[in-house]
């Protein structure tokens, strides 16, 4: 079977910003494939470079098998694509706005448009300039399944969704696959990917830094803790405990925590969260909270080595166990 | 109503149309309305005129500066440089939704990922802007006629539509200019700002032109020189002129379909 997208040293260089390097990319067909990376990491570079808005400087890209530049118009017309930053035509309604585009793809199944506009509860009445941040989301998601693509590109589907919303929006995605579909999906939440795709790229800086089943990364969370003290701790306690791989303390007194102790903690932890509450459990500890971590810190935590001069930083962060805050 | 682009187009640019012929209408009706009294003292005035330097009345009152006939008059008032301007501001403002407008918006990323070429889409596009200014040329025609019937003007409806085809094709061809930098360069203040500064340039160059020997042999390069000058009424059509205004929109449309094709899009 062919990969539904296939990039081979794929390229493009801006004169300042940084675009993509040498990605190389493979999605499997009839799955559902997340592309992870922080704002600006590349990733609606690469999506816009499979949909020829942009052309690679070098490197190409096949998608359904087909040449990116090409094979263009032959691409878009089995893909389906949700840009991030979507705008629509303000004076056009919903209905209007998905006849048009029905009808710039020869036509397509109304029932299955009206299926679409129920389950996301998009009320198509209302001229687009008048909807929400949600509402002209929505339609965007029905513009991208409306014509049930072999291939859906997504470039951060659930901002601006609500809860609600997004619960629908990836019933939606499960059931794309469950046709056969493949959804190739971009975000800068770890979570979201997690819980939607079976496989994930990880983008850094415009470069893959790895490919991972999410099956696999799941066993592998990343946590932050953040914890207060009712007395300072030493932080130095900490810096050794498994699993932690970032400090940082808020101090008490003069000369910062490193000399008069921390009354507060952030720790990122990977793996098992063991340790750090059995080393916690020895101080008395005021309030604990546990989030999901931002994303340079997920990659510092799976890809320290590899992710170079940020990996120097955190090194430095742990060592020091220095406080950003203290006055 | 909306089938392709080209349809959308028409469609988004209705309204805009329907106000600037209302406009022209009412502008035509109070120029109209007036000329009886204009013609009546129409020795006074050309004697006034006549006292004028030559060169300030062939650049700004049209060569003759002639208000003893029907045709000098609409010449002088509404032919030397408003009707000119007119079709001028709406090219430009036609061709500025068709791509750069589109692209700052930000919507044309979403319409070129689906399956409409960018070829297919410019072509669609220009059709829509010679579409819509030809249907504004209709208009000031029609407005014209009529108006003209009813004040019982003795001029023929086939000099008006001679005069109005130019017009019509000199914003055709503004608008191309427009049309261009935009599909080049994405940018709608850049693609208007060519398109008016070329229109401006060319406008000067053709009227300097009648007045100053040195200018004189490069009025060819100006495209309003293909118009009829400053009194198109009259003059007839000139089959050379009106493919001279039709050859420079069609170049620049295939700069436009050449340079867009090749360009990354901005959004």
């Amino acid at each position: 079977m062919t990969a539904a997208i296939r990039t081979e040293g794929l390229t493009k260089s801006y004169g300042r910003h940084r675009g993509i390097v040498g990605l190389g990319l493979e999605v499997e067909a009839g799955h559902v494939f997340g592309f992870l990376g922080p704002n600006g990491a590349g990733k609606t570079t690469t999506i816009r470079v499979l949909l020829d808005l942009i052309r690679p400087t070098s490197g190409r890209a096949l998608v359904l098998g087909l040449d990116s530049r090409r094979d263009a118009l032959a691409i878009r017309r089995r893909c389906g694509y949700l840009p991030g930053e979507l705008n629509l035509y303000g004076r056009l309604t919903g209905e209007e706005t998905l006849r048009y585009f029905a009808n710039l793809r020869g036509g397509v199944d109304p029932g299955h448009v009206r299926r679409l506009r129920e389950r996301l509860d998009f009320d198509p009445g209302k001229k687009v300039a008048e909807l929400s941040t949600g509402n002209r989301r929505k339609l965007g998601l029905i513009q991208a399944f409306m014509h049930r693509p072999e291939l859906i590109v997504l470039d951060e589907p659930t901002v601006g969704l609500d809860p609600l919303v997004q619960h629908e929006f990836y019933h939606l995605v499960e059931e794309a696959c469950d046709a056969g579909q493949t959804v190739f999906l971009s975000s800068h939440v770890l979570p979201e990917v997690q819980r939607v795709c079976e496989q994930v790229a990880f983008i850094r800086e415009g470069e893959l830094v790895a490919v991972e089943d999410v099956a696999e990364l799941t066993g592998r969370a990343v946590r932050e803790i953040e914890v207060t003290f009712a007395a300072p701790v030493p932080v130095a306690a900490f810096a050794g405990v498994p699993g932690v791989t970032a400090l940082s303390a808020d101090g008490a007194g003069a000369g910062g925590p490193a000399a008069s102790g921390a009354l507060s903690l952030r720790l990122t932890v990977a793996g098992p969260l063991d340790a750090v509450v059995k080393r916690l459990a020895e101080f008395q500890v005021v309030t604990l909270t546990s989030r999901e971590p931002d994303l340079e810190d997920v990659f510092l935590a799976f890809y320290g080595e590899r992710v170079g001069h940020a990996a120097a930083e955190g090194a430095g962060r742990l060592a020091s166990g220095e406080a950003g805050d203290a006055p | 109503m909306l089938r392709n682009p080209f349809i959308k187009s028409l469609r988004d640019q209705a309204r805009g149309l329907l106000i600037w012929s209302l406009s022209i209408a009412a502008y035509v009706a109070l120029l109209i309305a007036v000329y009886p009294s204009i013609a009546k003292s129409a020795d006074e005035l050309q004697g006034y005129m006549d006292n004028l330097p030559e060169a300030f009345r062939k650049a700004f009152l049209g060569a003759g500066g002639d208000f003893t006939s029907p045709a000098g008059y609409i010449n002088t008032e509404l032919f030397s440089w408003l009707g000119p301007i007119v079709f001028i501001a709406y090219g430009i403002g036609a061709a500025n939704r068709a791509l750069a407008g589109e692209e700052e918006d930000g919507t044309l990323g979403l319409l070129l990922a689906y399956p409409l070429t960018r070829r297919r889409l410019v072509l669609q596009r220009f059709a829509a802007m010679a579409a819509s200014i030809g249907a504004l040329g209709t208009a000031f025609w029609l407005v014209l006629v009529l108006a003209t019937r009813l004040a019982s003007m003795d001029v023929g409806a086939a000099d008006l539509g001679q005069a109005l085809l130019q017009f019509t094709l000199l914003g055709l061809a503004l608008g191309s200019v427009t049309l261009a930098v935009g599909g080049a360069t994405g940018r709608k203040a850049l693609s208007i700002a060519a398109g008016a500064g070329v229109g401006t340039g060319m406008y000067l160059l053709n009227t300097l032109g009648q007045v100053n020997d040195t200018i004189e042999p490069f009025r060819v390069l100006s495209l309003f020189y293909y118009t009829g000058g400053t009194t198109p009424l009259g003059q007839g059509l000139a089959a050379g002129h009106v493919a001279v205004l039709l050859g420079a929109s069609a170049a620049l449309l295939t700069a436009t379909l050449v340079l867009f094709e090749r360009r990354d899009l901005r959004a």
